[in-house]
């Protein structure tokens, strides 16, 4: 699994909005379609001069019409995975950033959520207010970068989620010091 | 334009493929190989990076049905391919 610590309970996993999907969804669908415009353009081409055939052409054509799709296949589980690993995981102690890059890059980051002192919300655009996602920006205290996360879906309701997991988190820490000086 | 129409053109046709039940079986070992290594790798990431048990399971099955379902009308099609072969 991720690198969260046993002690550590998961809060929420945020993704992407799905609309990121939808630019990969549609080369899909324009590669899915390149069979069928190669067998309309094969009518035109004199195919029988650039191949000979030992057995049926209709065989040879749907079995390089599923490797094809296979390859597709291949193609559309790279880009779900890429989505799907792409995440936002908020603990009861920190939030982690895992920013997944094809299959060979991958970088996670990780900081305390008591060092979050503001959570912004940057919504720009018809299609991110009406599909409501965003960016999602946590500054926090010392010369650490800005934290961004980019096309999240619901930001709002996140940043709400996170300003309230961290007040109720400061408020027990606050008690257990409390109970530690009692003693 | 026509087939007719690109045999008139005179175009040089400088190569000439016989698509032989070999070849069509070679491809198909290429592309199982590669589609073997690609599944090593991706359900390596979502073993050890995925955020859920009943998430990662459901996305194995709904791959490696899809998977094999391309994969064995490829290989069927290449079977009748060499059942057809003169």
């Amino acid at each position: 699994m991720i690198e969260i610590n046993e002690s550590e309970q998961i809060a929420r996993i945020v993704r992407k909005h799905w609309f990121v999907l939808l630019s990969d969804i549609f080369v899909l669908i324009a590669f899915v379609a390149i069979p069928v415009i190669a067998i309309f353009l094969f009518h035109f081409i004199p195919m029988e001069k650039f191949f000979s055939f030992a057995g049926s052409e209709v065989y040879v054509g749907s079995f390089f019409l599923f490797a094809w799709l296979l390859i597709v296949w291949m193609m559309g589980w790279n880009m779900w995975t890429d989505y799907y690993l792409d995440v936002l995981i908020i603990t009861d102690k920190r939030i982690f950033d895992i920013d997944q890059k094809g299959l060979f890059r991958r970088t996670s980051s990780s900081f305390r959520i008591d060092k979050i002192q503001n959570v912004t919300v940057d919504q720009k655009g018809i299609i991110q207010t009406l599909l409501d996602f965003g960016t999602i920006r946590l500054e926090t205290a010392g010369e650490r970068e800005d934290f961004i996360a980019s096309y999240i879906a619901s930001p709002y309701e996140i940043k709400k989620f996170i300003n309230n997991f961290q007040d109720r988190e400061m408020e027990r820490a606050k008690l257990v010091h409390l109970d530690n000086e009692s003693d | 334009m026509s087939a007719q129409t690109l045999d008139m053109l005179h175009l040089p046709v400088n190569f000439h493929i016989p698509v032989t039940p070999q070849l069509i079986f070679s491809i198909a070992a290429l592309l199982i190989a590669v589609w073997l290594i690609f599944s090593t790798i991706l359900r390596y990431h979502w073993r050890n990076y995925g955020t859920g048990g009943v998430q990662v399971f459901t996305m194995n099955f709904f791959y490696l049905v899809g998977s094999f379902t391309l994969g064995g009308l490829m290989v069927i099609s290449a079977l009748l391919y060499l059942a057809t072969a003169q």
